[in-house]
């Protein structure tokens, strides 16, 4: 009686321990799958020439850092610069590339958009158009970031 | 059914649900708020009759 009570103990805890795991798994699932779906891939590659850039862009740093890095330097609000903020392609077409800057929130998950840039790489400029996109600002940028984004991120001149 | 008016009666029941905070559906930071507020102060409304 006792054996089979303590076999009865034992099933119930191997029980709770499979139980309790599934959930944690869940989670890191769904984080992993967060980061994946936010990263921007491409092949990168180490660009020899060097420049006047603040940023050591040749240390194998991402399209996603360099644009980061791009717009950290920049004379973008710098209100928003100071806290941490992430910069992805939302839009690639006409030689422009539009830039969502957001800031994660945690509660929701979710990335929340704070501002819109453009980068044309025709006429070389980084503007904001988060105010009025019928009258952009013209930023200040980092000249050598900018060809380095345009060559690691495989946009078209 | 989703549409800009559902999508609209939601955040306005997010808003009055948060004591008018309007900046809490962008962060629960109070300091990410008011970056976010003063981002919204300088936006320019158009009245456009076409999409």
């Amino acid at each position: 009686m006792i054996d089979r009570a303590f076999f009865v103990a034992i099933l119930f805890l191997t029980a709770c321990g499979q139980i309790k795991s599934t959930p944690e798994n869940n989670t890191v699932d769904t984080i992993q799958d967060s980061v994946k779906g936010t990263v921007i891939t491409n092949d990168l590659k180490s660009v020899p020439d060097s420049g006047n850039s603040k940023v050591n862009v040749d240390s194998g740093l991402n399209c996603e850092e360099l644009l980061h890095s791009l717009v950290n330097s920049s004379s973008f609000n710098p209100e928003v610069k100071k806290f941490k903020f992430k910069v992805s392609v939302d839009e690639l077409s006409g030689g422009v590339a539009t830039l969502k800057v957001s800031m994660r929130n945690a509660e929701r998950n979710e990335d929340m958009a704070i501002g819109w840039l453009k980068m044309d790489f025709n006429k070389n400029k980084l503007l904001d158009v988060t105010s009025d996109p019928g009258q952009p600002e013209e930023l200040k940028y980092d000249t050598m970031l900018f060809k380095k984004v345009i060559k690691h991120c495989g946009f078209k001149q | 059914m989703p549409s800009v008016s559902s999508a609209m009666i939601f955040k306005a029941n997010y808003i009055n649900g948060h004591g008018g905070n309007y900046a809490r559906w962008f962060s629960t930071d109070a300091s990410k708020q008011a970056i976010y507020r003063q981002q919204l102060s300088t936006i320019t409304s158009k009245i456009v009759n076409k999409f």
